[in-house]
C-alpha cells in the first residue's frame, strides 16, 4: 500500500534480460524516513531491482516513482538527490580515496569549501587516512568505506546501498549503522540489501522479501520483532527474521553424514 | 647419420636453441614489464629502443667503413645459441658437441635469468608524501573545459598520467615519431622535400600513439567504476567526451615539442608554411583518431587491464582504427608525394588546413552521436566491461 509520503514507488516492475525475467512485476513502496530492507536469496533480483532505481539499468516496462517524480535513468535533477552505492562499489581505481570523494563531491554540485571540509570528515570518521594508496590498493573493507563515504558524502534525500556491512569490521559497521539511523531520522530514507539478517532485524523498520525472478513474497513492518513480538504469516507466528525468510524462500536441509 | 654432421647432435641442438629463444623471450618479456612498473623504468626503456633503432644504421654505417670489423663481429657471433646450434648441426665430434656447448650454456644462462626476475619483487611506485593536496595540476586543466567538465576531465587526466603504460608509450613518442621519420625519408631516398614528406605522416602518429590504448577502449579499463559513471548526476555522454578531451589535451601537447623537434633538427631549410602544414597534419590525425576512437570505445569496447605493461589488449575494432590510422599516416603522404608531387609541399599548406577544419568537424559530429549512443548501450558495455558478457 502506497501514501503520499512514501520515497520509493515501485509498480509492476519487470526487468528481463532476453526471455529470462531477473524482476517479475513487483511492486512497493517504501516509507520516507525509515531504513528498508530490501532481502532475497542469491540471485533473486535484488541487485537488478536497485539498478532500475537508480538508473543503472532500463526496466522492461512498469513504472519507478522516486521522491514523488517518475524516476527515469537520464534524471539527473533526481539524481542529485540520490546517493548509491552500488554492488560492485564502482571506485576509480587509479584514485587516492580524498580525490575519489572530492570529485563525487563536485559532480554533485557541492562548493569547494565544504568538499574539503566533507571530505576530511569522512576520511577521518571511517578511518581512510592512509593517503599514500590508490583505491586499487586498499583491502575491500577500506573500499566499501570508500563507496559509502561516496554515497552520502553529498546529503542525499534517498540512500541506496547493495550490500553494504559484507566486509566491513564490526566497528566500522556499527559507526555506519549510528549514522543510518541518524539520517532516517531526519525523514530520510535508506534501501538496503543485505543478506545480514541479524542486522536487518536491528536496524530497519519495513522489510521486502522477494524470491527468484524478483517475485515480491512478503512485505511489511517488523518493528514487532525488536519489541519481543513475532510476525504472522501463513498461520503461523515468526519470532526472527530469518526464519520468516527462510519459511518463504525455501530452507535447505542437506544431511550429509561425514559433515 | 644425415649429411656431414650427427643428428644426435643435431636434432638436441635445434631443440636447445628453441628453448634458448623461447627463454630469452621470456625473460624479455619480464624485464620490460618490471622496468615499466619502476620508478625509472620509462626512461631506461626510451634509452633502450633509441638505441636498438639507431644501432643498426650505425653498424651498418662503421662496417662499410671497416670491412675487418666483420671479422672480429663474427668471432663474438660464435658464441651465440644460433652460431652454437648451427656448429652442431654441421660439425663432426669435437667441434660439434662445443657447439653444443654453447647452446646449453646459454639456455642454463637464461634460465638464470629468468629464474632471478621472477624473484625479484616488482618495484611499485609509492606516494612520496601522505599529505592531502588540494590544488592539484589535474583540476587546473580540467578547468579550462568549464566548471560542467572539470571534475570529469580532471578524473580522466589521473586515468591516463597514472597508467604506467600510458606514461612509457607517451615518452617513447617523440623517438619513435623521430625513427619513422627519418626511416621513411631514407626509403624514399631523401630526396629534397623527403623529411617533409615523411613528417607529414609521423605527426599525426605523434599526437595519438600515447593515448591510443585508452583512447580507443574509453571503458574497457574501467571494470565495475563502469556504472559510476551512470549514476552521476550528468548526462551519460559527459563521461565519453571528458574522456576523449583528456586523451585530447594529452595528444595535442605532444604537436609544439614536435614542431620545435622539426625545427631544430631536420636538416632542411627553415619555411614557416611547412610548420603550418605540420601542424593542420597534426591536428588532422587527432581528431579522426579521436572521432574514431569514440565510435570504437562503444562498439569494439574489450576488458582491458589497466596496468597491464604489455601485450595487444585491443579488440579487432580497436586495432583496425590503430593500425588503419598508423599506417595511413605512414604511407598516404608517400602515395601522394608519388602520384602528386606537387600537393604534399608547403605552398599548400592551406590544403592541409581545410582537411583539419574537416577533421574537427568530424570529430564534433562523433562526440555528439555517440554521447546519444552510450546511454542505450550501457548495459551491453556494463556486462562487457564487468566480464559478464
Amino acid at each position: 500500500m502506497s501514501t503520499s509520503t512514501d520515497a520509493i514507488r515501485i509498480s509492476n516492475l519487470v526487468k528481463q534480460y532476453g526471455v529470462v525475467a531477473a524482476v517479475e512485476n513487483l511492486s512497493l513502496s517504501v516509507r520516507a524516513g525509515t531504513i528498508f530492507g530490501f532481502l532475497g536469496p542469491n540471485g533473486s533480483g535484488k541487485s537488478t531491482t536497485i539498478g532500475c532505481l537508480t538508473g543503472l539499468l532500463d526496466p522492461t516496462s512498469g513504472q519507478i516513482e522516486i521522491l514523488g517524480e517518475r524516476f527515469t535513468a537520464d534524471n539527473a535533477s533526481l539524481k542529485r538527490r540520490m546517493g548509491v552505492m552500488p554492488e560492485n562499489l564502482g571506485l576509480f581505481e587509479p584514485l587516492y580515496a580524498h580525490e575519489f570523494l572530492a570529485f563525487i563531491a563536485r559532480m554533485f554540485g557541492l562548493d569547494e569549501a565544504t568538499t574539503r571540509t566533507r571530505v576530511t570528515e569522512l576520511l577521518a570518521a571511517l578511518e581512510l587516512t592512509d593517503t599514500s594508496k590508490t583505491l586499487s590498493e586498499y583491502s575491500t573493507g577500506m573500499r566499501k568505506r570508500v563507496a559509502f563515504a561516496a554515497a552520502v558524502i553529498h546529503s542525499p534525500e534517498v540512500l541506496f546501498l547493495d550490500e553494504p556491512f559484507e566486509s566491513i569490521d564490526p566497528a566500522g559497521v556499527a559507526l555506519i549503522k549510528q549514522w543510518l539511523r541518524r539520517f532516517a531520522g531526519q525523514g530520510r530514507t535508506v534501501f538496503i540489501t543485505t543478506h545480514v539478517l541479524d542486522t536487518v532485524e536491528r536496524l530497519c523498520q519495513d522489510v521486502a522479501i522477494i524470491t527468484k525472478p524478483g517475485r515480491l513474497v512478503w512485505s511489511g513492518d517488523i518493528t514487532m520483532l525488536g519489541r519481543d513480538g513475532a510476525i504472522e504469516f501463513d498461520g503461523q507466528s515468526f519470532h526472527a527474521l530469518e526464519a520468516l525468510f527462510l519459511h518463504l524462500t525455501g530452507e535447505r536441509y542437506a544431511d550429509l553424514n561425514w559433515l | 647419420m644425415f649429411g656431414a654432421a650427427s643428428v644426435w647432435l643435431g636434432l638436441p641442438a635445434i631443440l636447445l636453441l628453441l628453448v634458448s629463444n623461447y627463454l630469452l623471450a621470456r625473460a624479455l618479456g619480464l624485464l620490460v614489464d618490471r622496468l615499466a612498473q619502476s620508478q625509472a623504468g620509462a626512461t631506461v626503456l626510451m634509452a633502450a629502443v633509441i638505441l636498438i633503432s639507431t644501432t643498426p644504421g650505425l653498424a651498418a654505417q662503421s662496417l662499410q667503413h671497416n670491412p675487418r670489423m666483420f671479422d672480429t663481429l663474427l668471432a663474438i657471433l660464435r658464441f651465440t645459441p644460433p652460431f652454437g646450434a648451427a656448429d652442431a648441426m654441421t660439425k663432426f665430434g669435437a667441434d660439434g658437441f662445443y657447439g653444443l656447448l654453447i647452446v646449453i650454456g646459454w639456455v642454463l644462462l637464461f634460465s638464470l635469468a629468468l629464474w632471478a626476475l621472477e624473484q625479484r619483487p616488482t618495484e611499485r611506485r609509492t606516494a612520496e608524501t601522505t599529505a592531502i593536496h588540494w590544488d592539484s595540476r589535474y583540476d587546473r586543466f580540467g578547468a579550462l573545459f568549464g566548471a560542467r567538465n572539470a571534475p570529469l576531465v580532471a578524473y580522466w587526466l589521473r586515468f591516463y598520467t597514472r597508467n604506467t603504460r600510458f606514461r612509457t608509450m607517451y615518452m617513447l613518442t617523440l623517438p619513435l615519431a623521430a625513427f619513422l621519420t627519418f626511416n621513411f625519408a631514407r626509403s624514399g631516398g631523401a630526396k629534397a622535400g623527403g623529411y617533409f614528406v615523411a613528417a607529414l605522416g609521423t605527426f599525426p602518429i605523434l599526437t595519438y600513439l600515447g593515448t591510443a590504448r585508452f583512447a580507443v577502449n574509453q571503458f574497457g579499463y574501467s571494470g565495475g567504476a563502469f556504472r559510476r559513471y551512470f549514476l552521476l548526476p550528468v548526462a551519460a555522454g559527459d563521461c565519453l567526451r571528458t574522456g576523449s578531451y583528456a586523451s585530447l589535451l594529452l595528444g595535442a601537447a605532444m604537436l609544439p615539442v614536435g614542431l620545435i623537434a622539426w625545427a631544430a633538427l631536420v636538416p632542411e631549410p627553415y619555411d614557416a608554411r611547412s610548420l603550418a602544414m605540420l601542424l593542420a597534419s597534426g591536428l588532422t590525425g587527432l581528431f579522426i583518431f579521436h572521432g574514431l576512437g569514440l565510435w570504437s570505445s562503444l562498439f569494439g569496447a574489450r576488458r582491458g587491464n589497466y596496468t597491464s605493461a604489455i601485450g595487444n589488449d585491443l579488440s579487432l575494432f580497436g586495432n583496425i582504427v590503430l593500425l588503419g590510422c598508423v599506417l595511413t599516416g605512414l604511407f598516404l603522404p608517400q602515395l601522394l608525394h608519388h602520384r602528386a608531387p606537387d600537393l604534399p609541399t608547403p605552398a599548400n599548406w592551406w590544403v592541409m588546413a581545410l582537411v583539419a577544419l574537416a577533421a574537427l568537424v568530424f570529430y564534433i559530429f562523433s562526440l555528439r552521436a555517440a554521447s546519444a549512443v552510450l546511454f542505450s548501450r550501457r548495459e551491453q558495455l556494463m556486462a562487457l566491461v564487468e566480464g559478464r558478457a
